[in-house]
């Protein structure tokens, strides 16, 4: 490879931990972010509405918290 | 050392160093897939519109892809995971694109498509059409880097060194 290659980096310990951290977390978003939408769809079915809606607001609120900190992270890289 | 002993090892520190991230996504993972246990053996074909079919078929892969992603990035597969993401992020675009304005048509045209050779819509398209391309378009183009092989990205987690020295890693990242 030539001197200075970009396809050598310097890797760092936190580096793949903030990834996977990430990636955990964007992820669980994205899907949750899906369902606030659309589970309406479905709730017609579901045995036990009020828990569904206390979990998934516990949850979403935690994620948006865990996502704020990471994008602060990013940009300031 | 022996890789099944590497992946061990680093799904040891993985699981305590981030406890709270893999809490987060096993409980999405959970609260989903009773949402659908709830529904399954309660709904006839029948009674779905276009979009509910649609929904549960994409919301299948969605969970799997979602639990195959915690398997490997909590085994310290970054790259392989961030492939995992990428496939849930256009699964999720797919979903939310077809929701848009309760589009029944874009449902039923997902439905219908048979043509191999291309998808039903592409991905930039989808996040024009949604006004997303400056905000989540931005994810999605990096992790497309690492799904394609991109070389400016391709070392990122899996070589490292300097100039003089490198070492290759094709095994966990963890350390």
């Amino acid at each position: 490879m030539k001197k200075n290659s970009p396809l050598i980096q310097d890797q760092t310990t936190d580096r793949a931990f903030f990834w996977i951290g990430f990636l955990l977390i964007a992820t669980s978003g994205w899907i949750m972010d899906i369902f606030k939408d659309v589970s309406n769809l479905f709730m017609s079915y579901h045995s036990n509405k009020e828990n569904w809606k206390i979990d998934y607001d516990r949850i979403h609120k935690e994620i948006e918290g865990y996502l704020k900190l990471m994008l602060t992270v990013i940009d300031d890289n | 050392m022996d890789i099944n002993l590497g992946e061990k090892r680093a799904e040891e520190i993985i699981s305590v160093k981030l406890e709270k991230e893999i809490r987060i996504n096993d409980e999405v993972y959970d609260l989903i897939s009773n949402l659908f246990g709830e529904i399954s053996g309660k709904v006839k074909d029948v009674e779905l519109n276009p979009f509910q079919i649609v929904l549960l078929l994409l919301s299948t892969r969605l969970l799997s892809d979602l639990r195959s992603l915690r398997i490997l990035a909590t085994k310290g597969y970054v790259v392989s995971a961030m492939n995992i993401a990428c496939s849930i992020f256009e699964n999720t675009l797919i979903i939310q694109f077809i929701s848009n304005n309760n589009n029944e048509s874009r449902a039923k045209k997902w439905l219908e498509h048979t043509n191999e050779e291309n998808s039903v819509w592409k991905t930039g398209g989808m996040l024009n059409d949604l006004k997303l391309k400056d905000t989540k378009g931005v994810f999605w183009k990096y992790l497309c880097m690492f799904k394609h092989l991109n070389p400016k990205i391709m070392a990122v987690l899996n070589i490292t060194g300097n100039e003089k020295e490198f070492t290759l890693n094709p095994g966990p990242n963890y350390r």
